[in-house]
């Protein structure tokens, strides 16, 4: 289902990954981060589709990228992902 | 002092008129009965509960602080006892009822032990042979099969207490605990199923495994950002690349 706005349980609001990202040294303010996140997330569907051999459209990944329910997958999905980028050994084989 | 409960004719005639409203099935189990009167007589005597409570649960820390709840149990304990009373037998209503009461908290109790239950038998067991232990200054492993004979306990028996003394050290997390205070995630949401099927396995991983790949190819400032908007501290990707 297509929504506006998506809200998350768990996780920060876009002011708090500002204000964080600007600590960090990445000048930026909540409609930045908003703009950040939905492009890194466009980026991410395309490059899996890819690895799963079937190439997205960009309308496709506009519209998965505006889903609540795949917002809520990429919350199970991403903490294996920095697992992964933060230890040396593999998460999966 | 115990308190004075149903000592009095007035008493006695209540409980006597109370049984005349009660109707039994074939099993003698209570099917029907004069509600106003049985809670009248549970008001007259809700001071037997507060009696039971401060007499037998008020030494452990426990206890105390699960008061109100035992409170509760007991007055659940005192219908019980109310609907089972035979005046006619001659016994005070407040010795049949504190047994009631008393098994109603203590049934309570149990069921709020820990994870692993532990069965009353093995735990009748345990106590005498703790209170053996205590007595001759010995340690539980030490216990010999004469001592066992002593206190009519057989070895199979033993081999249960002791398997239920091993499990107070073994630390035990309920599947339906949250995983932490800030999350919504149980045990259960993370523990692999063994049904799913191999083809959703092996779907899965691939799944993950391009997550990966993509999640590599995202610029630093991306992945900071999709991390923190899911509550992920990117602190250690940062100081992974060199970021201060």
């Amino acid at each position: 289902m297509n929504s506006k706005y998506i809200t998350i349980e768990e996780g920060e609001d876009y002011r708090t990954i500002a204000a964080k990202m600007t600590a960090f040294g990445y000048k930026m303010n909540h409609a930045t981060a908003r703009n950040i996140l939905l492009s890194g997330m466009h980026k991410f569907m395309q490059h899996i589709s890819e690895s799963l051999g079937k190439q997205l459209t960009e309308e496709e990944c506009n519209t998965l990228v505006m889903r609540q329910d795949i917002h809520e997958v990429l919350g199970d999905i991403l903490p294996l992902c920095a697992l992964e980028e933060t230890t040396s050994c593999p998460v999966v084989k | 002092m115990t308190p004075k409960a149903n000592h009095n004719e007035e008493d006695i005639e209540l409980f006597k008129r109370y049984q005349e409203t009660k109707i039994l099935d074939e099993n003698g189990k209570l099917v029907k009965a004069d509600v106003k009167l049985r809670n009248d007589l549970a008001e007259r005597n809700a001071k037997l509960v507060t009696f039971v409570i401060n007499k037998f649960y008020n030494k452990k820390q426990r206890h105390k602080e699960l008061r109100n709840d035992l409170l509760q149990e007991g007055h659940l304990g005192l219908f019980d006892a109310i609907d089972g009373f035979k005046p006619e037998l001659g016994f005070k209503f407040s010795t049949y009822a504190t047994w009631w009461i008393r098994q109603s908290v203590n049934s309570y109790l149990l069921d709020e032990e820990p994870i692993l239950h532990i069965p009353s038998h093995i735990r009748t067991a345990r106590n005498k042979l703790f209170n053996l232990t205590k007595e001759r200054a010995i340690a539980f492993k030490d216990i010999s099969r004469d001592m066992l004979e002593e206190l009519n306990i057989t070895e199979k028996m033993f081999a249960s207490v002791a398997a239920a003394v091993k499990t107070k050290s073994w630390n035990v997390q309920s599947i339906d605990e949250p995983l932490s205070s800030s999350m919504d995630r149980t045990l259960r949401d993370i523990i692999p199923s063994k049904d799913s099927e191999l083809s959703t396995k092996v779907d899965s991983k691939r799944i993950l495994v391009a997550a990966k790949k993509a999640f590599s190819n995202l610029t630093l400032r991306e992945k900071c950002v999709l991390l923190e908007r899911y509550g992920i501290d990117c602190s250690q990707i940062l100081k992974k690349e060199g970021v201060k």
